[in-house]
């Protein structure tokens, strides 16, 4: 097949939110930009269709609506995953241009009247998510980009990174459809590929009915560990409350405005499971439902029949921009929020970092920089950032750093001959197999596995029959089959997947204690311990290529 | 199976093929009519809706995500 090569400043893997946010200011930096994305950039990744709240302080005069504020309930709710000062040199620096940059592309965060709309849900000191109407914000993003003199690769996705003596210096890829083989030459790498999706079951048996992007599954992590850098807080599990039947998002909509979970027989629950009650932090909703589910006393229910009208109107407008389908899904399923109660449901399970501000992936230090030079990370798939707000400021602050990396360097790196003949080989290598498994076999055996060992209840023997299936898995890696490009691109996102799972695993078999809920239950280990466990597991390779551990401590003052 | 495509509607543009985030939609060897050539690998997004020129697509949601059935896992 074809193999084209390209040069460019900054190559950024991913055009999601974080990606093109990189992209914009990289080259407000005077950097030639390249964007590579497995879509076509105007509608990929997780806000692909739409998204519809923003979180912010707006500092207006109360204490809770300050950087300090959001800082102390980054800390408290992250405890032992979140590092305050990445998260003040992230979010706090570039808040005020993140805000503006949606005005520069023309997709306010505020109401036809020029205010803004401020909703409070878990555990925020006071309202922080902003409603806004973002079903176009993708679109505007993507055309922004190309606007600004940015190159863009849609629909190629990247195989891995090259490095030359320890440093990043591009990547490669291939074409979806065409099957072309690109291979970039940077000075810096910006990796924006979001977190890592069908790692585990779908209730309704379709792996891409999910809660978040099925495009995202761990490659930039995969990519990240396999080049040599650490990966953090990989360890969490990451669940939602969802409509039974469909893994839409809309929750924070739901509680922001005031709906109640309750049971089958009619009880409010949460307050059982925090004092909070339904203003709790996420993973809190989900042990609650998971709990009444257990004690038989479901079916549970979302229950919006007290709002008012004008609150409804609200919530139904906001739900259908976070997931444009939805009131389609209400209607086909003849389910009237002023009238019925909806049933709702845990959803499937992710690799997730394990609040609503704070993410898991590849470790990044303040300057959103990997461990690896010449690499750095943004948005989900950073182990810092996590939702809208992070994605916008990680994505800024990313494209600032890996420009002034950038303008220190002569010229990329001369790229290795060798590791682009093994990379490309490895990559195709499905296409010309003889065996019979075809990649959804092999994504729901993975699947199968780890929802049984990896979910939110856990053991050390548990753990250890799941590693060792991915053992017997991975012998049948090279019985995978694949008739198009299309195919390549899936199989290629399944061993992407599997080196997530296995750093996931390693980690959660590290940290013996039990930590927010169920993100991380050791029936072997069922408490907290501080003492031993406030701080990161970071996993990176060793000289195998197998992860290995070590413990960071963090202290919160 | 989502999305659906009246026929009569289109006008064969392509516009959905490039809105598609799951590589889902293609546009046959003619490059004159979309098709939906993995159903199963839909996402829902409603990205391809919005960006329909005509309004030639509806989303129908699957029978597995009608009914609320199956063993919640935990």
């Amino acid at each position: 097949m074809d193999t084209e090569h390209l040069q460019t400043d900054i190559l950024i893997i991913g055009g999601g939110v974080a990606g093109l946010n990189a992209a914009l200011t990289a080259r407000e930096s005077g950097q030639d930009v390249l964007i590579m994305d497995k879509a076509v950039i105007e509608r990929s990744g997780h806000a692909a269709g739409g998204i519809d709240h923003f979180c912010a302080y707006l500092e207006t005069g109360p204490d809770w609506d300050t950087g300090e504020a959001y800082l102390n309930m980054t800390a408290r709710g992250a405890r032992g995953a979140t590092d305050i000062s990445v998260v003040e040199r992230i979010y706090c620096d570039e808040l005020k241009g993140a805000i503006q940059r949606f005005e520069d592309i023309n997709c306010t965060l505020r109401q036809p009247d020029g205010t803004f709309f401020r909703t409070q849900s878990y555990g925020q000191p006071g309202p922080f998510y902003i409603n806004f109407n973002g079903k176009r914000m993708k679109p505007l993003l993507g055309r922004a980009a190309r606007e600004a003199g940015c190159r863009v690769l849609d629909r190629v996705v990247t195989g891995d990174l090259l490095v030359r003596d320890g440093e990043v210096c591009g990547a490669a890829g291939f074409h979806i459809r065409e099957g072309r083989f690109y291979v970039i030459h940077s000075k810096a790498v910006i990796l924006a590929t979001g977190g890592t999706n069908r790692l585990y079951q779908n209730p309704t048996g379709l792996s891409f009915n999910c809660w978040m992007c099925p495009a995202n599954t761990g490659d930039g992590e995969a990519m990240a560990f396999r080049a040599g850098a650490r990966l953090a807080n990989v360890e969490y599990i990451r669940m939602s409350v969802v409509p039974r039947g469909f893994s839409a998002a809309g929750l924070n909509a739901l509680v922001g405005m005031g709906a109640r979970l309750i049971n089958g027989r009619e009880e409010e629950f949460m307050e059982r499971y925090d004092p909070r009650g339904m203003q709790g932090p996420r993973y809190k909703l989900v042990q609650g439902v998971l709990g009444e589910l257990k004690a038989h006393r479901g079916p549970v229910y979302i229950d919006c029949r007290h709002l008012d009208p004008e609150a409804m109107r609200h919530l139904v407008t906001t739900l259908s921009y976070d997931k444009d389908t939805l009131p389609d899904y209400f209607e086909q399923k003849n389910i009237d929020l002023t009238r019925d109660l909806m049933e709702i449901a845990t959803s499937e399970g992710m690799q997730g970092g394990p609040s609503e501000v704070c993410g898991s992936g590849i470790k990044i230090d303040q300057d959103c920089a990997t461990s690896v030079p010449g690499l750095f990370a943004a948005g989900n798939s950073a182990d810092q950032c996590r939702s809208l707000h992070m994605a916008v400021t990680s994505g800024i602050h990313a494209g600032r750093m890996a420009s002034a990396y950038s303008m220190d360097r002569g010229k990329p790196a001369p790229v290795q001959g060798r590791q682009v003949d093994e990379i490309r080989d490895r990559l195709f290598a499905p296409m010309e197999g003889a065996g019979s498994v075809s990649w959804r076999e092999f994504e729901d055996v993975l699947q199968r596995t780890l929802t049984e060992g990896m979910g939110p209840v856990r053991s050390a023997w548990g753990m250890e029959k799941t590693w060792n299936n991915l053992d017997l898995i991975e012998k049948w890696k090279d019985r995978v089959r694949v008739d198009d490009y299309h195919g390549l691109l899936r199989v290629q996102e399944v061993h992407n997947m599997m080196t997530v799972a296995r750093c996931m695993i390693k980690a959660a078999m590290f940290r013996e204690e039990s930590r927010f809920g169920p993100c991380h239950f050791r029936l072997d280990f069922p408490e907290t311990d501080d003492e031993r466990w406030l701080g990161q597991i970071l996993v990176k390779r060793d000289g195998k290529g197998q992860p290995c551990t070590e413990f960071l401590p963090i202290s919160y003052d | 199976m989502p999305p659906v495509i009246k026929r009569e509607l289109c006008q064969g543009c392509g516009t959905c093929e490039d809105s598609c985030p799951l590589d889902v939609i293609h546009m046959d060897e003619g490059g004159a009519v979309p098709i939906i050539k993995y159903p199963e690998e839909c996402w829902h997004c409603g990205s391809c809706r919005q960006d329909c020129p005509e309004g030639a697509i509806t989303i129908l949601f699957p029978l597995r995500m009608m009914v609320s059935a199956g063993i919640v896992p935990y």
